[in-house]
């Protein structure tokens, strides 16, 4: 992976081929940025694919702050800090005997059946080791920005049961595999 | 306030072929007594704000269920605390998703109605593991609906 080149990202937060993460554990907890509109009500804007996150790690022994979510870690962005979202901060309660949260969602519509999956990473960025997503897939496809339309939008059911567990999350602020 | 007859009209001029039964049942609920034309008031102006809104973004599937949950609104008025039957907002999502929902000190109610298929209910509580999602596909009662929207 390429070296962080953005100054003001302090070096704790860099990845420098640091490995990635593949099991989280309970009591760790995630930190979220959002508009205070989006956490009224999750259901009107959440984004389902790619959400990122960054894993703060066990509070003892924290991996990141809270306020570093705030900065962004995109070369052509202007600003450094996102100063005006809020920072949600969930808890990890549960989670499957593989220690990840993963879970899936079916749909049967007109004679096809389809399957949505939800699932926790890390994915560090040179930038911001913490980083993770909850990545989701249908059919085993990732859903992207580009292929959402092709794919969850026209699967009304799972893709409620996904806003409903990202939204449970920003307002209960847990992480529950239950 | 726009007569019944004018929003009608508008309705029909602005929206798809095929959505008349929406303003038609609008209109005969409208020719009963006082007392639900004085409610069909208050529903006229939630439609109207709705059309002015989103007008052409919605699809026939949607504003049948809009209407039939505004009515029923109206038609459990009685029942429900005043506080609580002025407290629910609207909104229009990315995904097509028509939204009606209400956020109290208990949690966050919404009902989703998608673009066609089925409509949804979902109430989230402040406390872990407190949560409810419905699914509501056929013969869907409006009533119970309501309630529940109302409940917490």
């Amino acid at each position: 992976m390429e070296n962080c080149n953005l100054k003001y990202i302090p070096d704790h937060l860099h990845t420098n081929n640091r490995p990635i993460i593949r099991k989280f554990n309970l009591g760790h907890l995630l930190y979220h940025r959002a508009k205070p509109e989006d956490v009224e009500n999750p259901y009107k804007r959440v984004t389902i694919a790619e959400l990122s996150h960054n894993l703060g790690g066990d509070p003892h022994n924290p991996l990141s702050q809270p306020q570093d979510v705030l900065f962004s870690v995109k070369n052509d962005e202007v600003v450094e800090k996102y100063e005006d979202r809020e920072i949600c901060t969930l808890k990890i309660i549960s989670l499957n005997d593989e220690n990840h949260y993963d879970k899936e969602f079916s749909q049967e519509k007109n004679g096809h059946n389809a399957t949505g999956r939800i699932k926790l990473i890390h994915k560090p960025v040179p930038c911001m080791y913490p980083h993770c997503t909850f990545r989701v897939w249908l059919n085993g496809t990732i859903v992207t920005y580009d292929n959402y339309k092709q794919t969850l939008k026209k699967w009304n059911k799972i893709r409620t049961e996904l806003k409903e567990e990202l939204a449970s999350m920003m307002i209960q602020r847990v992480v529950s595999q239950e | 306030m726009e007569s019944l007859e004018t929003l009608k009209r508008n309705m029909e001029i602005m929206m798809p072929y095929g959505s008349g039964s929406f303003y038609s049942a609008f209109i005969e609920s409208s020719n009963t007594d006082s007392q639900s034309l004085s409610n069909n008031n208050e529903i006229s102006n939630l439609l109207i704000d709705i059309n002015n809104r989103y007008g052409m973004s919605l699809t026939t599937f949607q504003m049948d269920h809009i209407f039939q949950i505004f009515m029923t609104f109206s038609n459990i008025q009685d029942e429900i605390e005043p506080d609580r039957l002025t407290s629910f907002e609207y909104f229009l999502n990315e995904d097509d998703e028509f939204l009606i929902y209400r956020k109290s000190g208990l949690g966050l109610t919404n009902i989703i109605i998608h673009d066609e298929e089925c409509i949804a209910f979902s109430f989230i509580g402040k406390n872990p593991g407190e949560r409810e999602l419905i699914f509501l596909d056929d013969d869907i009662d409006y009533e119970k609906l309501a309630y529940k929207f109302f409940a917490k």
